[in-house]
């Protein structure tokens, strides 16, 4: 049973309003963020090894020390709620049943930071969970942990609540601030990062929901303690929401020393494929992270087995391994092909370019394009070399990692299933009524043609 | 008609302009075009935007560029309920393809269009963040997850139930 930090208390009947959430050991960490200098809960939080939650891994208390203090220029804290990439729904999950502890992690971050107001930028979609944070904001208010001189400290600090309106690409932190600006969600040029010239061109700190809940439980139990949870540099505790083809999707909190075999078929977790079917496939950690076959999915190329967490699913590079990423747990069972499957995140990341690069504006559409034809039986045995082509000149070529994130799951599907591709240009007819199913499995080289 | 916010939508508008600094009342432009929608049957109109362009001291095309690249701005009349069906993924792996060819079937419509009597429209969308509760849809302000034919016909039933109560 993995240790849980962030949804321990979230099937507490009440939590999600204050008396329960105070009554359960709420804002307790406030308490002590405000007996602490600033810098000592920075101090704290590099202690503690904490990851960003987003998808990108990078040290958060790293990340904090490098924001900017010039003498009466104030500083923002945001909280990048926008959570779009497919296969993640965790923050939503954390946010609609326990919302205090994301306020509560905000009130304690601001303290540390030095940010007297506040925002929560949430996906324009998430609306009824927008208000239940607004909600909770009230109630913080009203009970003296939000306002003016907060608990008698000195410190004062506003939250804010601001809805996107439906666009992927404001999860990039620039295109956030850029979208809480009232702008169009255009990333911006980095440098200058966020910390030195973020929210109107302020110094600005960006983290993920989970990772703002994450200094909660760093600061009641302290950093080094969290840093003895986990294993190597993956420290804490995780939340992956998992889907697809498995009996029990939904977010579970997993403190990343468990297998991914485990992970997948123990009734802990997933609980195995439904209808008896096999694993043919899995993106582990959000769309845009390299999608893996069932065998080095389970075993790395080494031989060993493939853990839950950032090293070991990132063991292998692009060749052999996948990338821990948000979180996001997709499980493709044996009936599922990995060309149609490709075509939709070709279409999503195609819909969700801003525009601004020409490889992406341009590449992510021609990608839809291709993946279409091979996916109906129009594909060229050449279609699949172009594919790979225009992946490579996407990659790195662009002003933010959307081209990035659209280039590494067509690269891998090539990579990993060039044979189901080719089958699909080799028998036109049938791929339209059957699968290629797990013969990459059986026969890996040979590709039948029937 | 004379495109004006009720007071209780007015009084909102001002209070989040006062969540920005001082001259910073453009931040508020995504909020106020969701209010603005919320009131003016669903979409945004050029009158529209240009009276939000008004509010917030701002040319209109610093509201027209905003509200035409985000998704969940409609620029053309929709019906009264829009079904917003998630396609990407995940959703497929569960059956969104055959949900979306119902709900084709079962309206009449194609995706984009509204139906004749102007109660429903049908979109696709990329993913909600719903994935582990596919298929799934976005109707107003919730979702509707978990979705089988059965329950798209209570949907479409409830629907017209609320519209003929209105009525």
């Amino acid at each position: 049973m993995s240790k849980k930090l962030l949804l321990e208390k979230a099937h507490v009947e009440g939590i999600r309003y204050y008396d329960v959430y105070r009554r359960e050991g709420g804002y307790k960490s406030v308490e002590k963020a405000l007996s602490m200098k600033p810098e000592e809960i920075v101090e704290e939080v590099k202690a503690s090894g904490l990851r960003g939650r987003g998808g990108a891994g990078f040290p958060t208390g790293m990340k904090w020390s490098f924001l900017a203090k010039p003498e009466g220029v104030p500083r923002y804290l945001v909280c990048n709620a926008d959570e779009s990439e497919p296969g993640t729904f965790k923050d939503r999950y954390l946010m609609e049943f326990i919302p205090h502890l994301l306020i509560e992690g905000m009130i304690a971050s601001s303290y540390a930071l030095g940010c007297n107001s506040s925002y929560i930028y949430i996906r324009g979609e998430y609306h009824w969970i927008a208000e239940i944070l607004e909600e909770a904001i009230q109630e913080a208010k009203k009970n003296g942990w939000l306002g003016n001189n907060i608990q008698g400290s000195g410190f004062n600090c506003e939250l804010y609540v601001q809805r996107g309106a439906g666009a992927y690409i404001c999860g990039e932190e620039t295109a956030l601030l850029e979208s809480l600006e009232g702008k169009r969600g255009n990333p911006r040029i980095k440098p200058p990062f966020p910390a030195v010239k973020g929210l109107w061109d302020c110094p600005t700190v960006v983290n993920n929901v989970e990772t703002i809940a994450a200094v909660v439980p760093i600061l009641n139990h302290g950093g080094a303690h969290y840093a003895t949870i986990g294993v190597g540099k993956s420290t804490g505790t995780k939340l992956i929401s998992a889907c697809g083809n498995i009996n029990k999707p939904g977010v579970y909190e997993i403190d990343m020393t468990i297998s991914v075999e485990e992970f997948i078929f123990s009734d802990e977790y997933c609980g195995g494929i439904p209808n008896g079917k096999r694993l043919k496939a899995c993106i582990p950690g959000g769309s845009s992270v390299p999608i893996l076959p069932a065998n080095l999915l389970l075993t790395t190329a080494k031989g060993e087995k493939r853990m839950m967490n950032y090293e070991s699913l990132a063991d292998g590079g692009f060749a052999t391994g996948t990338m821990m990423g948000s979180g996001g747990f997709i499980v493709l069972d044996e009936d599922q092909c990995v060309v149609k499957h490709t075509y939709t995140l070709a279409r999503f990341y195609r819909h969700e370019s801003c525009g601004q690069c020409s490889p992406c504006r341009e590449g992510t559409g021609w990608m839809e394009k291709i993946l279409l034809n091979i996916e109906n039986g129009r594909g060229k045995m050449s279609d699949i070399d172009l594919l790979w082509d225009i992946q490579r000149k996407i990659e790195g070529n662009t002003i933010c990692p959307l081209g990035d994130a659209a280039a590494w799951p067509v690269a891998a599907a090539i990579r990993h299933f060039r044979d189901e591709f080719e089958w699909h240009v080799n028998n036109p007819d049938l791929c339209k009524t059957s699968n290629y199913g797990l013969a990459h499995f059986a026969d890996p080289i040979h590709v039948p043609v029937q | 008609m004379k495109i004006e916010f009720t007071s209780d939508r007015m009084s909102k508008v001002q209070e989040i302009i006062k969540h920005y600094p001082d001259g910073k009342q453009k931040s508020a432009l995504l909020p106020v075009l969701h209010i603005a929608q919320e009131q003016f049957s669903g979409w945004l109109d050029v009158p529209v935007m240009d009276y939000v362009a008004s509010i917030l001291q701002i040319d209109p095309i610093e509201v027209y560029e905003v509200a035409s690249f985000y998704s969940m701005y409609n620029l053309k009349p929709v019906g009264s309920y829009v079904f917003e069906v998630c396609q990407t993924g995940p959703c497929m792996l569960n059956g969104s393809d055959d949900i979306i060819a119902y709900i084709k079937e079962k309206l009449m419509i194609n995706v984009g269009e509204t139906t004749t009597d102007g109660l429903f429209t049908l979109k696709t969308v990329e993913c909600l963040g719903a994935c582990g509760y596919a298929p799934m849809m976005q109707l107003g302000k919730h979702y509707k997850e978990h979705l089988t034919t059965q329950k798209v016909d209570e949907i479409i039933e409830e629907c017209r139930r609320k519209a003929a109560a209105v009525n």
